[in-house]
């Protein structure tokens, strides 16, 4: 007895909280305030002269961050099985309103990405279909993970392929191969056939190449991307000042709003490249902590993802973890010239109402997962006897969460 | 079923782990990028952070002793271009080039320059702006902005011209004041280092560091802008009349050397001084060397006197000529006088007495009081250009050359040299140093420098000059200076006619003359010493009948400008009898009248004193006498001008100064 209870403290020392719930949540609301503080940072210069208004970027990411709210709560009383059931409905909506974009969008800077609401404000879809990807390959593979192997020759790359190919036309090829790929990351970690990784290995390799060689300014971004300063007036002009932003913040950086970059200096200072804004602002010091909490929210997520007993509540997990890591890293490794330059946005950094909203609503369903495991957990903890008993029970419990609701 | 899951569960971990996996590599480069590389990062960042701007200041103002304005700089607009932000240099060449008049393909190359600031044009005329400014507003053109340009004016146009000088391209002083005191009050060109954001406008601390230069220092003349005007228009009625090829007149405050007035004819426009040759930008008053002739006598004669080998009482025998070592000395008139007491031989100005006195006194002592008054080397007056004269030295003189130099000749002397000297006799034998600049004020308008009187020597004892001024003064009123008489006022002076050196110095310029005149006075309480100058005049050249008239005139006009009070014992002159000398009628104190003036002219009455007085005070107080304010500053008055009990005609202006207390 003793013992136990020295082990218990242990176990509550080691940990700040009791659940990788918990743990998510604290890291998101940090993740969010500290996103928050750099969307003000990095547009207030541009809103203060452009608008009028220092605040205006800022205060229409707290309105994106109130609707995003409220859609997590309600994806959390829902559940994410709710959702995963109605997976046609969310790619029939998607894909009208891409279709939508393709003829009533708002055009800006060459491309029709936006629609219009009331003439208030617009809304990306491509956003919201990167989740619809994401949701729709855990749908079909959540429930095949316990049973058969899964294959890529299945529908939810056919409604991937069919977002990413309207969304490629608005053109935002960027944001297309993103859809595509997040929808890809739980086939591969679900396990697919070694034939078909050949064929995906093969086939991604021939699109890349076809893509660079097609279009002469993606070759260009690409050479750019090896030597910035041989381009720095043309392509490499955005990752040079990406480069010169973040170094210049050295080890503790410039303090806050004291970068200079966001003086015009530094082109999508508030949205793409905002990254470098806070590196520059906040140094090293302040960059390895986004660093590190994306990494804590890495290691709660893969944990919930683990915890989940169920297929499509883990696949649910890595593609949203997916979606919100991957995104992140991808940014970083753009901002830090790793990557060429690609419309990557940084979760809760980059400024953006659509993206925000979706990160909100990708970070419930992550949250869902959670919830739904803790409390099968606690149903399959309170009885805790027989471990057949407890399965049977735990299938009972969800065909009626099914059915029941 | 438990394999598949295992199997997710295993590649979930590695898919963690791949993704950890990528975030140490993003921590690896950035400790790289912000660590190991950041200083050079942050260099190149400052780099193209900062920008240096230089901004020139304003030059300072000059201004006569009175703080009226002579030369001033005022603020006008220049154009510049932030090439940077210019969006389409092509058509907004093609639009500003009518605007401008400009050449469009000027404005296209500047429009394309590399770089965040270029000037379009400098100081535009107000209607230029206006039209520039009016197109930027209509088309929201961007990357066009002005900045605020000193450019020098000055409002008196000619007034003064040779004192100030003029000021060339790059702020710098060509001649003049301006030139001579350029150091002090040229605005300074401040070097700037701002933060910048990508379009050239200042950020962070920088936004701060754009506050408006101050102007530099400002130079206070001891020109009285009143008494150079009446000066100036003295010399140009007299060139009109003597059709003379140049002229100079100076005034000086004898007692304390402050030169009052100082022109030059032929006269040009300093605001636009490029029209005229380098030959008429020549201040004639300090480098215009000439040989005294007859107004050097009165120095001769006082330092003989002071020496003691000659006496105004003592007898001279004239007999119309005198050889001096193989050169024969006449009369100016070739005729001959007679006997006659010293003092006669001055009023007269008879060669051969002098040339006698200068033999008695020898080369050396001659030589030695022509230095002591001042002459071989520059007065130092705060102007540029000054010439030393010419004075033999002891070795190279002959015999000829001692006689001749008491009459003036074989010395050659600039017109404020001769003044200067002759002022010291007006100053019981004491030497100053001339001045022009009276003090010189900061930006703020704080006293940075003043000028005050500046003894250079005693030359001759007081009663000497005493006796020398009662010597000069019958020469105006019964001697070759008749004409020189200030109506109302005792002056003394003395007449000179010179024949005129070559320009190239060798010999001189058969049948052209220089005529002048030295006086100075009202003799009661002298204030005022002047030297007119005339050179090659047409028909008549003595300086008697060409250059005391001007003298006359200007002096004329002086004495009222100042509002110096008439010699009582001058009975041609005493219209008005005078109220105010009576003993203070016992009327009720309140009811205290402006105090009247001895003697005024007709027409004129005296300026009432509203120093002290408020600007409301002011006002009723003028407008009760008729005259008008002109108010300058604010507080209380300070000065005005024409000065208080000065004679002013009626519905005249007055400039009052306020000053805040």
């Amino acid at each position: 007895m003793p013992e136990q209870t020295k082990s218990a403290r242990a176990k509550v020392g080691a940990r700040l909280w009791a659940s990788p719930l918990e743990g998510l949540g604290f890291v998101t609301i940090l993740l969010f305030l500290i996103g928050s503080i750099n969307v003000f940072s990095s547009s207030f210069v541009m809103g203060s002269q452009l608008l009028g208004d220092n605040l205006y970027f800022l205060k229409r990411h707290f309105v994106a961050a109130m609707i995003g709210l409220a859609g997590m709560a309600f994806i959390i009383r829902q559940g994410y099985s709710w959702f995963l059931k109605r997976i046609t409905i969310w790619s029939l909506i998607t894909l009208v309103l891409l279709i939508a974009v393709f003829f009533i969008g708002v055009e800006a800077n060459g491309a029709r990405r936006w629609l219009s609401i009331g003439g208030i404000t617009t809304f990306q879809p491509s956003e919201l279909a990167k989740l619809v990807a994401v949701l729709a390959a855990a749908a079909y593979i959540g429930p095949r993970l316990d049973r058969r192997s899964v294959s890529l020759f299945s529908y939810p790359l056919l409604i991937a392929a069919a977002l990413a190919a309207l969304v490629t036309i608005q053109p935002d090829m960027g944001t297309g191969m993103i859809i595509l790929g997040m929808c890809l990351v739980p086939y591969l970690v679900a396990g697919i056939p070694l034939r078909e990784w050949a064929l995906l290995i093969i086939g991604g390799g021939i699109g890349v190449v076809w893509l660079i060689f097609h279009a002469a300014y993606r070759a260009e971004r690409i050479l750019a991307w090896f030597n910035p300063d041989s381009y720095s007036q043309t392509s490499g002009y955005q990752p040079l000042q990406s480069l010169l932003a973040i170094g210049s913040g050295g080890m503790k950086g410039t303090g806050l709003g004291m970068g200079a970059s966001k003086f015009y200096y530094l082109p999508e200072a508030h949205t793409d490249f905002a990254f470098a804004v806070w590196a520059q602002e906040t140094g090293f010091v302040g960059s390895l902590i986004v660093l590190l909490l994306i990494g804590a929210l890495l290691c709660y997520g893969v944990r919930i993802a683990l915890d989940s007993t169920d297929g499509r509540g883990r696949s649910v997990a890595v593609g949203m973890l997916f979606l919100i890591v991957g995104q992140a890293i991808g940014n970083v490794a753009m901002v830090l010239s790793l990557l060429p330059v690609t419309g990557v946005p940084m979760p809760f950094f980059s400024y953006g109402g659509s993206a925000l909203i979706v990160n909100i609503w990708s970070m419930g369903l992550l949250f869902s997962v959670a919830v739904e495991s803790a409390r099968r957990g606690k149903k399959a903890s309170q009885p805790a006897q027989a471990e057949p008993l407890r399965r049977s029970r735990l299938r009972l419990s969800e065909r009626l969460a099914q059915h029941g609701r | 079923m438990a394999e598949q899951q295992l199997k997710s569960a295993r590649n979930l971990k590695i898919f963690c782990l791949l993704l950890l996996l990528l975030l140490v590599v993003l921590t690896g480069r950035l400790a790289w990028l912000q660590i190991i590389d950041g200083k050079l990062w942050s260099d190149r960042a400052r780099e193209q952070l900062q920008e240096t701007r230089s901004l020139q200041t304003p030059r300072g103002s000059i201004y006569d002793r009175n703080g009226k304005e002579l030369a001033i700089s005022h603020m006008a607009k220049s154009l510049y271009a932030n090439p940077r932000e210019v969006q389409d240099a092509d058509a907004l060449a093609k639009k500003l080039a009518p605007l401008l008049q400009l050449p469009e393909a000027t404005l296209r190359d500047r429009l394309k320059v590399k770089g965040a600031f270029i000037w379009l044009k400098r100081t535009l005329e107000p209607a230029e702006y206006t039209r520039v400014f009016e197109f930027i507003a209509k088309e929201k053109v961007r990357g066009l902005d002005f900045l605020e340009e000193s450019r020098r004016v000055y409002p008196n146009d000619q007034l003064a011209a040779h004192i100030l000088g003029f000021v060339g391209t790059d702020d710098k002083g060509l001649t003049g004041i301006e030139m001579g005191m350029d150091t002090t009050i040229k605005g300074q060109t401040h070097k700037q280092i701002l933060d910048t954001d990508s379009k050239g406008t200042p950020i962070f601390q920088s936004i701060f560091a754009f506050t408006k230069p101050k102007p530099g220092h400002s130079i206070h003349l001891t020109i009285d802008s009143a008494i150079q005007f009446a000066v100036e228009q003295a010399l140009d009625h007299s060139l009109a009349r003597t059709k003379a090829q140049a002229a100079t007149m100076i005034v000086m405050n004898p007692k304390t050397g402050e030169i009052l007035a100082m022109a030059s004819r032929p006269a040009y426009n300093p605001n636009a001084f490029y029209r005229y040759s380098e030959q008429i930008w020549r201040n004639r008053a300090i480098s215009g060397i000439y040989e005294p002739g007859s107004t050097f006598k009165s120095l001769v004669a006082a330092a003989a006197i002071h020496e003691k080998v000659v006496t105004a009482k003592e007898i001279f025998n004239d007999t119309g000529a005198i050889d001096v070592g193989g050169r024969v000395i006449k009369n100016w008139d070739g005729g001959s006088y007679g006997k006659m007491p010293f003092s006669d031989i001055i009023k007269y100005s008879i060669n051969t007495g002098f040339a006698e006195v200068a033999q008695r006194m020898g080369g050396e002592r001659m030589l030695k009081y022509s230095e002591a008054f001042g002459f071989g080397k520059p007065t130092g007056v705060e102007l540029p250009g000054e010439e030393d004269g010419l004075l033999l030295s002891l070795k190279a003189m002959q015999p000829s050359d001692v006689a001749t130099m008491g009459i003036g000749q074989a010395v050659a002397v600039t017109p404020l040299q001769l003044l200067t000297a002759v002022s010291a006799l007006a100053n019981e034998g004491k030497l100053l140093k001339p001045h022009i600049i009276k003090e010189i004020r900061d930006g703020d308008g704080l006293l940075v420098s003043y000028s005050a009187p500046q003894l250079v020597r005693q030359v001759v004892a007081p009663d000497v000059a005493q006796e020398m001024v009662g010597l000069m003064e019958k020469v105006l009123t019964e001697g070759g200076g008749k004409r020189a008489n200030v109506e109302g006022y005792r002056f003394a002076g003395k007449t000179g006619t010179a024949e005129r050196l070559r320009d190239n110095g060798a010999g001189y310029d058969p049948g052209r003359y220089i005529a002048s005149f030295v006086g100075f006075g009202p003799l009661e309480d002298i204030q005022l010493a002047g030297l007119v100058v005339i050179d090659s005049p047409r028909g008549l050249y003595y300086g008697g009948e060409i250059a005391a008239p001007v003298f006359a005139e200007a002096m004329t006009q002086i004495v009222r400008i100042m509002g110096l009070r008439p010699s009582q014992d001058i009975k041609a002159f005493q219209p008005p009898k005078p109220v105010a000398p009576k003993p203070a009628p016992p009327k009720p104190v309140q009811a205290a009248p402006p105090a009247q003036p001895a003697v005024m002219p007709p027409g004129k009455f005296a300026t009432p004193d509203v120093r002290g007085k408020t600007i409301r005070e002011a006002a009723a107080i003028l407008q009760k006498a008729g005259l008008y304010l002109i108010p300058e500053g604010s507080g209380v008055a300070v000065r005005q001008n024409p000065p208080a009990n000065a004679p002013v005609a009626k519905s005249a202006e007055i400039t009052v100064y306020f000053e805040p207390r």
